[in-house]
């Protein structure tokens, strides 16, 4: 297609063509008779032209044939609206990437493979006790193939996989309903075995979770186990640097945290969801640093809104696009808190009555806010973990949080769940996120003026 | 084409339906400089579900070729849910007006016009001001093996605005609305969005001013709509199915007063619609009454699941599978002026946005985030206020109603009074 499409440009003014085109395999099972799968295609792309003191004009279109229809479109409303000083963008050199060498047939199975998969997954989550009374399995299975010309000179074509497995138990005893989710999502597909023991773990953990007890609210120390301190590090950091459309990001030179803090975005690490040769306008995938010890030092950037910033930053390689035929925004790719000097035993070493905190299902992270949510913990007694506890909300503001991160652990790990991030409603793009042990002190927890979570439900996030 | 390829499958399965949404829609933002962006897109999404030996199967997608679909559906009911699905047999619509004609013939030229007044309107020196329209036209077609074929047009029309005033107070505002409906608002409409965005610009930041635990809270529409979200999940199939979530939540009883329906049948909002995606023909219903939720929604395939009729709220389209969708939520007026729910609330808050942190759509446990807010005082506004949290349990919120506005305005699809609430947990924070 890339001829066709770089037949479509209009050379006159600077034209982008973006197509996607995704194939998906997605199966639910509940170890019964109530299995639901669907195989899908979804393909669109959009062509957005800039023309001499003009803003964007962006066109969708459903198919590789409507692609000159959508330039000529395109083109004559952006020659049609001014815009005072015109929409300025960083220069880059021509680039050119075809990297069609991926295997497609590994990466689309059939349907029947993939329900058979999700059944029995099923069958072996209610195997596992007898107080497991729900289960829910969901397999997807999406190949995303990507187009991308423009009048810089920049043609791409590349295939990226993703596999996702999400996994749920309920148990029950005396009345007390109890949920529990483990997802997993990779490139490459999950073997029987590793499904086996990810049914094992997800109905363990619903059980466990029947003899936790809620947190009564106060202040404690908190250490955050790292995919809960990862999950924190991309909602309420990312997105506040740069990585939601409609978030102003946080200002060079601000001071957020202590020294030991570092947070980056890379989105060059090989395997992980997030991972790109280069973004939707050719720029090569960068490791961004966004906070160097404790401070705010960049942001993440497209040609465009670096221009826009005038502070020298220059484009990061995180314009992706969510859907097909949606355009290209910024976004985070892998979201990482660097590792730090403490070891888990300083950490928790000293704690007289703390929190630990191990399973997180949600974070609000925008305009100044940082909620995070944890399904499950243990409480830390004089330097030890103790018993299970359940039902956690920390809710402060984003200043206070990492005013109050006082360690940061030596061991780093990239969090292997299926991570998608909607980045303030801009639709899905898989990323991952990756911490060492975070250690915060004199946080309030289950502090929620009597609207505490219960162990199910929640709103999703917006 | 819905009835093309039901006629591929007619006589191979026990039944089929199909559903088929266009749109095209047009999107404009502009600022101080002029135009920032404008992006034009059509959408054909078609649906096709298939009822087979006792299993339902489904593919969807957009501007997809009828042999593809078909392909996909087949594959999907080989290993689809064991579902008795009985689709509806023809019936009689209801007349509703569904669309503007005014709004299907605006083109760029139009919404520019339209933005630049508003932006126009709002611009001072100091402010950034930033305003977005959209419009869409499109239909929505029907069918079914048993002969139903219904079509409807359907049009969207949205203004918003952004108002930014960096230096006006210590943390700075920023101030927001839009309007959004089945047709551009009037001129009046837009004053009345100008005048109601100049007087919270106008009212001054109150600091560090003390707040009790406890408050009378003065709700406005916008912010009532947060509110409402847990009661529309207790009334939306299947979860609304679970009696005991019911006595659970309802132990005391929702507010005497407060009553909701269900209304598809309003003219030109945007979940009017005389039918919906699965061919069922739709009807007002009552939600809530006498102090409990009296009403569900279901759709055929979720009804058929928990063993209930369908109420006609199916929603579907592309590849997401079918579930209970709302049509336009009304919420009755009650008998208080602004003025006297102000007066009723006294010393208290009046919230005009909500932003949910935390909460539980089935329990109905909640934390939110004001968005923008303001003291009351003496029954009057007496400064805005930052960083203030509610929290509670919205069903206790709900029972403890002490007033409702006699003027309920749209909120999108929603038309909401004013609530006046008694003892609402209140707290302050620091960012």
């Amino acid at each position: 297609m890339i001829p066709e499409f770089q037949a479509a440009l209009d050379a006159s003014l600077h034209t982008a063509i973006h197509f996607h085109r995704r194939q998906s395999v997605r199966a639910v099972s509940g170890g019964g008779d109530d299995g639901l799968a669907t195989t899908g295609r979804d393909e669109g792309g959009t062509v957005r032209c800039v023309a001499e003191g003009s803003a964007p004009a962006i066109v969708r279109f459903a198919t590789p044939e409507g692609a000159p229809r959508a330039v000529r479109r395109a083109a004559e409303l952006a020659r049609s609206f001014r815009r005072e000083g015109g929409t300025p963008r960083i220069p880059m050199p021509a680039r050119h990437l075809d990297r069609t060498l991926v295997d497609v047939a590994p990466w689309t199975p059939g349907i029947d493979q993939v329900h058979a998969f999700v059944e029995e997954m099923a069958r072996t989550v209610k195997s596992q006790d007898r107080r497991i009374v729900r289960a829910r399995v969901r397999q997807s299975v999406h190949l995303t193939e990507r187009w991308v010309v423009t009048t810089d000179g920049v043609t791409l074509h590349d295939m990226t996989p993703v596999h996702d497995l999400v996994v749920v138990a309920v148990a029950e005893e005396s009345g007390t309903v109890e949920r529990a989710i483990q997802s997993q999502g990779k490139g490459t597909p999950l073997d029987g075995e590793q499904g086996d023991r990810m049914a094992r773990s997800t109905a363990e953990a619903a059980v466990a979770l029947l003899t936790a007890t809620p947190l009564a609210p106060g202040r404690y120390p908190v250490i955050l186990a790292p995919a809960a301190a990862a999950l924190l590090a991309h909602r309420a950091l990312g997105h506040a640097l740069g990585g939601a459309p409609g978030i102003p990001p946080l200002p060079v030179g601000a001071r957020l945290g202590p020294d030991s803090l570092t947070l980056g975005d890379d989105g060059t690490v090989p395997g992980l969801r997030g991972t790109l040769t280069v973004d939707d306008e050719g720029t090569p995938a960068h490791n961004t640093i966004l906070i160097r010890n404790g401070v705010v030092v960049g942001a993440i950037h497209s040609r465009e809104s670096a221009a826009a910033a005038r502070d020298g930053g220059a484009p990061t390689g995180n314009l992706r696009t969510a859907d097909p035929g949606t355009a290209p925004a910024l976004r985070l790719t892998n979201t990482y808190i660097a590792a730090g000097q403490s070891a888990l035993s300083d950490l928790i070493g000293d704690v007289t009555l703390g929190v630990y905190g191990i399973e997180a299902v949600g974070c609000r992270g925008d305009e100044g806010l940082a909620g995070l949510r944890l399904t499950a913990g243990r409480l830390i007694r004089n330097g030890t973990l103790a018993e299970p506890i359940k039902d956690l909300v920390i809710s402060t503001s984003l200043r206070e949080c990492l005013g109050r991160v006082e360690g940061v652990g030596t061991d780093f790990q990239w969090d292997a769940s299926a991570s998608w991030c909607h980045g303030g409603g801009g639709g899905l793009v898989p990323v991952t996120v990756g911490a060492p042990h975070l250690r915060l002190i004199d946080l309030a927890v289950n502090d929620l003026l009597g609207g505490g979570p219960r162990s199910h439900g929640g709103y999703p996030d917006p | 084409m819905t009835d093309r390829i039901l006629d591929a499958v007619r006589r191979r399965v026990a039944g089929a339906d199909a559903v088929r949404h266009t749109d095209q829609t047009l999107t404009m933002q502009l600022d101080d400089r002029g135009l920032v962006s404008l992006s034009e897109s059509e959408h054909v999404r078609r649906q096709i579900r298939l009822l087979a030996d006792g299993r339902m199967g489904w593919a969807g997608g957009d501007h997809r070729p009828d042999a593809e679909l078909l392909d996909e559906a087949w594959h999907s009911l080989r290993a689809g849910e064991a579902c008795d699905l009985l689709l509806p047999a023809p019936a009689p619509l209801p007349a509703l007006l569904t669309a503007s004609s005014e709004v299907e013939c605006s083109g760029p030229t139009d919404l520019e016009a339209r933005a630049r007044v508003l932006r126009d309107r709002l611009r001072r020196k100091g402010r950034r001001v930033t305003v977005w329209i959209e419009r869409s036209f499109g239909s929505t077609r029907v069918a079914n093996t048993r002969g139903v074929v219904a079509e409807f047009p359907s049009t969207l029309a949205g203004i918003g605005v952004t108002v930014d005033c960096p230096g006006s107070s210590s943390t700075g505002q920023r101030v927001c609305d839009q309007i959004q409906g089945c047709e551009f608002p009037s001129l009046q409409a837009l004053e009345t969005l100008v005048g109601d965005l100049e007087a919270r610009l106008a009212l001054p930041e109150l600091v560090d001013s003390p707040l009790p635990n406890r408050m009378p809270v003065l709700f406005a529409p916008a912010a009532v709509a947060q509110l409402l979200r847990p009661l529309r999940a207790a009334a939306t199939a299947p979860e609304a199915l679970d009696s005991r979530q019911d006595a659970l939540r309802l132990e005391g009883g929702l507010a005497s007063g407060l009553t909701i329906t269900d209304d598809p049948w309003v003219p030109l909002r945007p979940g009017s619609r005389p039918v919906d995606d699965e061919g069922v023909v739709t009807a007002p219903s009552l939600l809530v009454s006498d102090r409990r939720i009296v009403g569900r929604i279901a759709d055929l395939a979720t009804g058929a699941r928990c063993g209930v009729p369908s109420t006609g709220h199916g929603r579907r389209g592309g590849a997401d599978p079918v579930r209970p969708g709302w049509s336009n939520v009304r919420m009755h007026a009650g008998n208080d002026t602004e003025d006297g729910l102000r007066s009723r609330v006294g010393n208290g808050l009046f919230i005009r946005d909500l932003d949910i942190l935390h909460g539980n759509l089935i329990g109905g446990g909640f934390l939110a985030r004001v968005r923008w807010g303001a003291r009351v005082g003496e029954g009057e506004l007496v400064g805005r206020v930052t960083g203030v949290e509610i929290g509670g349990n919205v069903f206790d919120l709900l029972s403890r109603i002490v007033g409702i506005g006699n003027t309920p305005v749209w909120v999108g699809a929603q038309q909401l009074p004013c609530l006046a609430v008694e003892g609402v947990r209140v707290r302050a924070w620091n960012r």
